[in-house]
């Protein structure tokens, strides 16, 4: 966004400004990825869904009207419409692992201790993947998207306060999917760091 | 917990050249406000044009115009009626 500003590009755009879109594109393309790559798990759907909310954006972005609702919650609400459209395809419900060596070598671990590490995350995630879809929203826009209560309602078109409930909800809930994991994946030192963080 | 979830969600890089090819397609054409700028110089020549070929159309028709004047007149001028010759009167 250093070429100038995002409601000036916004403004840009909205009266059909293909260049605009491109610095709004700049700013957003590699967030609303990662969105959608956690909400689907894997990088072929993610590349196709962020394309997808791209075009579409595009093409209904000059009957966008500010409404006091920042561009990104837009993108973002047009993100979950689509990855909600492509959970509601039955084909696609089998759960699919997070396939990547993107997130294989965060650093430089021995490789048996980010097998381990990437066994956890894994586990982790699979019971993340079984909440409900709104709490995974949440979940994402807090830990990925890095951000507040009050923009994540704006998003989710909820309450800060509301936000503020589901989320600790949510800990609440996956804390006790946890505790309660009976299939064994969750590592037991886990369990027990767990249990230290009580 | 909020640790393991920090742990776990880290931000992923898309694919550099997935980036790019979207945003060619996206993108690649012209921006309106530079196919406007475009149109507008087209439009500045083309009125340019329009009035420069004018002018010439007027000064052609006018140098015409003129020259068939002026060459009617020539022409005119240079036309000499021939006289009837003089019938000679019979000598009586």
């Amino acid at each position: 966004m250093s070429e100038f500003p995002e409601d000036k590009a916004l403004a840009l755009a909205s009266q059909g400004d293909r260049e605009a879109f491109g610095v709004l594109y700049d700013e957003y393309a590699d967030r609303i990825y990662n969105y959608i790559y956690y909400r689907t798990g894997n990088t072929l759907d993610a590349e196709d869904l962020t394309a997808r909310v791209f075009y579409r954006a595009m093409r209904h972005i000059t009957n966008y009207t500010d409404r006091g609702l920042p561009f990104s919650a837009w993108l973002y609400r047009i993100a979950h419409n689509l990855v909600a459209n492509w959970h509601r395809d039955s084909s696609r419900r089998k759960e699919v692992a997070l396939d990547d060596g993107y997130r294989a070598n965060k650093g430089d671990e021995h490789p048996e201790v980010a097998l381990m590490q990437s066994e956890d995350e894994n586990a982790l995630l699979r019971l993340i993947r079984n909440l409900p879809e709104e709490r995974q929203q949440l979940l994402i826009l807090k830990f990925v998207e890095h951000m507040s209560n009050a923009e994540i309602g704006e998003i989710m078109d909820r309450t800060e306060g509301a936000i503020k409930s589901l989320y600790h909800r949510t800990l609440l809930s996956l804390r006790d999917e946890i505790r309660n994991d009976q299939t064994g994946q969750f590592p037991q030192d886990a369990l027990e760091a767990l249990d230290a963080l009580k | 917990m909020e640790l393991m979830l920090e742990s776990i969600f880290t931000p992923v890089d898309p694919r550099p050249a997935f980036l790019e090819d979207l945003r060619q397609n996206l993108v690649g054409m012209p921006g309106t406000l530079a196919a406007a700028g475009r149109s507008t110089l087209q439009l500045i020549l083309m009125i340019i044009g329009g009035i420069v070929g004018l002018l010439l159309f007027i000064f052609g028709g006018f140098r015409a115009v003129l020259a068939l004047i002026t060459g009617i007149k020539g022409v005119g001028g240079k036309v000499k009626t021939r006289r009837q010759p003089k019938k000679k009167a019979p000598s009586a």
